[in-house]
């Protein structure tokens, strides 16, 4: 109890960085979930981009080109100078400019030479999906007007062998993610980062050599010393958790009560319990207090990023995954991606139950490297 | 007429509800060793904080070299060493290394400076420590250390805060020597401290501070005889009657008796045999006792006599 | 002065956490994004074959069959099946796709149009859609074609296969196209920002109120703010070989290609750098909270700069750009990630120097408050 008391006095002094970094870390929270639903999702389903088109060309192709892309994108109706497009494109306001040049039209339909010409940022992916589908367009209305179709025919047939609207649908849509998901995704990073920024230093306290040896000479026990601090180190630790999840409570509050929302939170708090032990770990070794922000940055971005946090875990290559199963976090999300995958229970309890693992471990290899060094150092 | 190096008239400087400093005045000679006596939170490093201007004070004025001084007085700087109460020096630099730079704070000229910074090492005794870095450094060494830095430039006045704070007694007279010769060598010393040996040793002058303000001010001799308490008898005792306490009392020039611990302290204003009469007192009513002994008056009961406190705290 | 900044620069070279870390830091991460990253871009990373579900809702066997043979001949181009088909009931396919046993049920109907069922979006998906929206274009063909004028199907088929080439991409950027770059340019946007524990370090050593040394030094004839500003030189050129080194391993070790010229990466280094330093200057000066306090502002501040600029969530700048565009001007990190950024797309061109123009803007405006409020410091106590 007497370390317990003495954690939280040491806390208070070191309020101020703590409460910078549970708003900072709190914030970034708050702006994943928030910026969650807007994942670059190409060519899936048929979304919309804000282009601009000058149709330099009045034959009927090019006006029902502008037409079509007008129906499935959203087409600028202003007139911009070329400076101010260029901007525009700089900035992601529009993701593609196209201009149809005088001519066009006919050149097209005789084998012409005339061709359109574009903008983009040749690194986002925007631009290529947008080439292909002027492709398709331009390729149906030739293949049809070879069989002898009109144009205003073609046009309507090219349109209905593209739209892939009503042939492509999701299974259960209304069980889609939704902001739940995103927030027990990030939480990983957030919560590991609060522990391990907000405690450290307090038990880094605890490890000056004349603070241990002080403690050493008295007749506190190791055993009880050693569970008053990680019991200090749990219960702040909780109170991260708990901040996180109010924030949680703010954004999905229905959610939250549901069959999906139980087995997150506990995910979340098992996770809680690896951070815990993993950050008591740390507190092991005599770490110098400069070095506690970088070790925490180096370490949560790497767990997360191997782990399939920030990127989604189809994406990581097997290489990049037999190393992520080392880490807690990928058993933290594969367990998050099941519960709105399928629910498979027996899945589900493995990937917390070694999750549970990698918090013994910790714990094991903290006592067993506390009494080592205890040993070295009477020595 | 020595010259006035430091002036300072009605000082003030208050915390919120404390007063650290209520109208304090100081003045020091050239050559003097000036010691400033106070148990802890008299006001002693706040003094040295406003004479440094390394804070702001409410009230006063404070000369030194007979020039105001403030804080881009490089000109007045530059004639001063400090000696800081905690250990100011790089870990990231040897001994030598932290000497040199601090010196070359003062000193511009190469080939001086270097001359400089060997003779701080000898003064100090850091020759076997030179590449040694500050962790590796016993407590009385980081204090060498501490005040090799504060000194190496030959400052014409130096101030030393509690410079022997937790240092073993070797390196505690190695500094008290120190001093002295620096002082000979014509530098002028403020030296403050909670023990009143050391500063009896060596200040010229003493002011002792009480709650931000100068309670006495002489040399070692002129405060003792502001006292009344010329001579204790002390006398290592396990019981005593309390008729014999009072027999004692009234023995001439006793003004005080006071037992406890086993220890009989009786107090003589004046007179100049007060140890005999003691001891034929104690023969004549047959009273055994351990040890006898007499013992002229300290600082300590000039201030205990002034404040009714004792200059190092009592805890409780 | 020359004398004093050797000094710093060897105290700052002997704090072995800071140089540790700063080295080690993007070793680490730069690793990790490389083998997170390194093939999400070429189109190497999607030659999985995918396990679908195909159903017959046909009543003549025509359209199924023509769809069967189109479907197992698709290949990537190393002559991997694109499609591991089983053939199965809708009932059960609907389960398989469930159990994510398939990543897609295919119905084929009457008429040889094909709809796909995928359980989530994702990146299998997409190319299962792409393939189906191909299929039906050709179908649609088919069907209509083939009634209305079926002499003319062979002739529009093969304009079909041959597909048009008539839109030409003017923007031809010579830089490197891979999206997931910009992870690096944020990396070492990182690097540059924690540059400012050092030049925190310099200004607690010389602060009277924050270190004893920095007692010992205010009571000396040197103006302080020269001894601080010596030290910021310190700060930055061993900051700057950290993050030069960092550069290194980036570029030739691991093969990162930044894009653009190596000069205009440099620059910009040199600059963040600087720009680093000059805010743990500032803050160092700003406020009483003591140093933990303080590292605890810079960390807590330079990362969610970070975060807005890219460095998790790799399109969180062109949020920012939508919803509050200023937030892009003064953030220090979406600043440094869009000269790198620019030089790499439009190389070293308006936008590029305008960015730079911006940061020693900044830096000199951080310099400038730092010392002005390092001048006007007084303490009622230290």
């Amino acid at each position: 109890m007497l370390l317990f008391k003495t954690y939280f006095k040491i806390l208070k002094k070191y309020w101020t960085s703590s409460l910078i970094y549970l708003i900072i870390f709190g914030g970034i929270f708050a702006v994943l979930i928030l910026s969650s639903e807007n994942t670059e999702d190409m060519g899936f389903k048929q979304s919309s981009y804000d282009i601009y088109i000058e149709n330099n060309d009045d034959s009927e192709l090019s006006t029902l080109l502008y037409g079509y892309l007008s129906d499935i994108h959203n087409v600028s109706s202003e007139t911009y100078l070329d400076e101010e497009l260029e901007e525009m494109l700089y900035f992601a306001d529009i993701v593609y400019i196209l201009r149809i040049p005088e001519g066009f039209g006919e050149s097209f339909l005789n084998d012409g030479n005339v061709r359109l010409h574009n903008l983009q940022d040749e690194s986002k992916m925007y631009g290529s999906y947008i080439d292909s589908q002027i492709e398709s367009y331009l390729s149906s209305v030739k293949s049809y007007m070879a069989a002898g179709y009109d144009l205003k025919a073609s046009d309507t047939l090219a349109r209905k062998g593209l739209d892939t609207e009503r042939i492509i649908s999701e299974l259960d849509k209304g069980d889609g993610k939704g902001f739940i998901y995103y927030i027990y995704l990030y939480l990983p990073y957030v919560l590991f980062s609060m522990i391990f920024c907000g405690t450290l230093p307090i038990m880094l306290s605890f490890r000056k050599k004349e603070i241990r040896d002080r403690m050493n000479a008295s007749g506190y026990p190791a055993v009880k010393r050693s569970i008053g601090i990680i019991f200090g180190n749990s219960a702040a630790s909780f109170l991260a958790w708990l901040l996180l999840s109010i924030i949680a409570l703010i954004f999905v509050s229905e959610d939250l009560f549901t069959e999906i929302g139980g087995l997150l939170i506990l995910n979340s708090l098992i996770f809680l319990l690896v951070c815990i032990s993993a950050t008591s770990f740390a507190g092991s070794f005599n770490l110098k207090l400069d070095g506690v922000q970088m070790i925490s940055n180096v370490v949560s971005l790497s767990m997360c990023f191997l782990g399939g946090v920030f990127v989604p875990m189809e994406l990581l290559s097997d290489g990049v995954k037999s190393v992520g199963r080392f880490l807690p976090t990928f058993w933290y999300v594969s367990a998050v991606n099941e519960v709105f995958n399928g629910k498979d229970y027996s899945l589900i309890t493995k990937y917390m139950g070694i999750e549970i693992t990698f918090a013994v471990f910790f714990i094991i290899i903290t006592f067993v490297y506390s009494k080592f060094s205890s040993e070295k150092r009477k020595v | 007429m020595a010259e006035t190096v430091i002036k300072v008239k009605n000082l003030v400087k208050q915390y919120k509800e404390l007063t650290a400093l209520d109208n304090f005045d100081l003045e020091i000679k050239e050559g003097e060793v000036f010691g400033l006596l106070g148990p802890n939170g008299s006001g002693k490093t706040t003094t040295i904080n406003c004479l440094l201007s390394l804070i702001t004070y409410d009230n006063g004025e404070i000369q030194i070299f007979g020039k105001n001084m403030s804080g881009n007085r490089y000109d007045i700087k530059a004639k001063i060493g400090v000696v800081m109460q905690n250990v100011a020096v790089f870990q990231e630099l040897t001994v030598y290394e932290n000497i040199n730079f601090f010196c070359g704070l003062y000193i511009k000229d190469k080939k001086l400076r270097k001359q400089y910074v060997e003779d701080a090492i000898k003064f100090t005794g850091l020759e076997d420590f030179k590449k040694f870095y500050p962790k590796k450094l016993s407590g009385g060494l980081l204090r060498r250390l501490n005040i090799a830095c504060g000194i190496a430039h030959k400052p014409k006045l130096i101030i030393l805060d509690e410079p022997t704070v937790a240092v073993d007694p070797q390196s505690r007279n190695k500094i008290l020597e120190g001093i002295q010769e620096l002082n000979r060598q014509g530098a002028t010393v403020i030296y403050t401290s909670h023990y009143m040996e050391e500063v009896e040793q060596i200040c010229t002058r003493i002011a002792i501070m009480d709650k931000g303000k100068c309670i006495a001010l002489g040399t070692s001799e002129e405060l003792k005889r502001k006292i009344k308490n010329t001579e204790n008898v002390i006398i290592d005792i396990k019981k005593i009657y309390d008729e014999h306490i009072k027999g004692l009392k009234k023995l001439s020039h006793c003004y005080d008796i006071q037992y406890s611990g086993d220890k009989l302290t009786i107090k003589f204003s004046g007179g100049k045999h007060n140890l005999i009469n003691v001891m034929n007192y104690i023969a004549e009513n047959n009273i055994s006792y351990d040890r006898i002994y007499s013992e002229l008056p300290t600082l300590n009961d000039v201030f205990l006599e002034i404040t009714g406190k004792e200059l190092r705290d009592r805890e409780g | 002065m020359i004398r004093i900044f050797l000094y710093q620069l060897k105290i700052i070279l002997n704090n072995k956490t800071i140089i540790f870390w700063t080295l080690l830091f993007p070793v680490i991460l730069g690793t990790l994004f490389y083998f997170a990253f390194g093939n999400l871009y070429s189109e190497e990373s999607v030659l999985k074959t995918i396990d679908v579900a195909v159903v017959d809702e046909t009543e003549n066997a025509e359209p199924y069959q023509m769809f069967q043979a189109a479907a197992e001949e698709l290949e990537y181009s190393d002559g991997t099946a694109i499609l591991n088909i089983t053939y199965t009931d809708s009932y059960e396919a609907e389960a398989l796709l469930k159990d994510e046993a398939v990543t897609g049920v295919i119905t084929v109907k009457n008429n040889g149009d094909i709809t796909l069922l995928v359980k989530e979006s994702g990146i299998y998906e997409s190319v299962l859609s792409g393939i189906i929206a191909e299929y039906h274009k050709f179908n649609t063909m088919i069907n209509e074609i083939s009634v209305e004028n079926p002499q003319a199907l062979e002739k529009a088929l093969s304009i079909f296969y041959e597909g048009v080439d008539v839109n030409v991409t003017d923007s031809h950027t010579e830089g490197n196209k891979d999206p997931y770059v910009t992870y690096f340019y944020n990396l070492i946007a990182m690097m540059c920002l924690f540059s400012s524990f050092s030049g925190l370090g310099i200004v607690v050593n010389c602060q009277r109120n924050q270190s004893d040394v920095g007692l010992r030094v205010n009571v000396s004839p040197v103006k302080t703010v020269f001894i601080e500003l010596a030290g910021i030189a310190a700060a930055f050129l061993v900051q700057l070989v950290c993050v030069l080194l960092g550069l290194f391993y980036l570029i030739t070790i691991l093969g990162v290609n930044f894009g653009g010229e190596i000069i205009n990466i440099i620059i910009t280094s040199v600059l963040g750098t600087m720009l680093g330093v000059s805010i743990g200057y500032l803050i160092g000066h700003v406020g009483k909270g003591g140093l933990n306090t303080k590292i605890g502002i810079l960390t807590g501040v330079e990362l969610f700069c970070c975060f807005l600029s890219g460095l998790m969530v790799g399109n969180m700048k062109i949020l920012v750009q939508k919803h509050c565009p200023i937030v892009n001007k003064i953030n220090p990190s979406a600043v440094l990630e869009d000269a790198f950024y620019a030089q790499n797309i439009y190389g070293a061109g308006e936008r590029f120097y305008g960015d730079l123009i911006l940061i020693a803007v900044i830096t000199v405006v951080l310099l400038i408050v730092g010392s002005i409020m390092a001048g006007r410091n007084k303490y009622a106590s230290v």
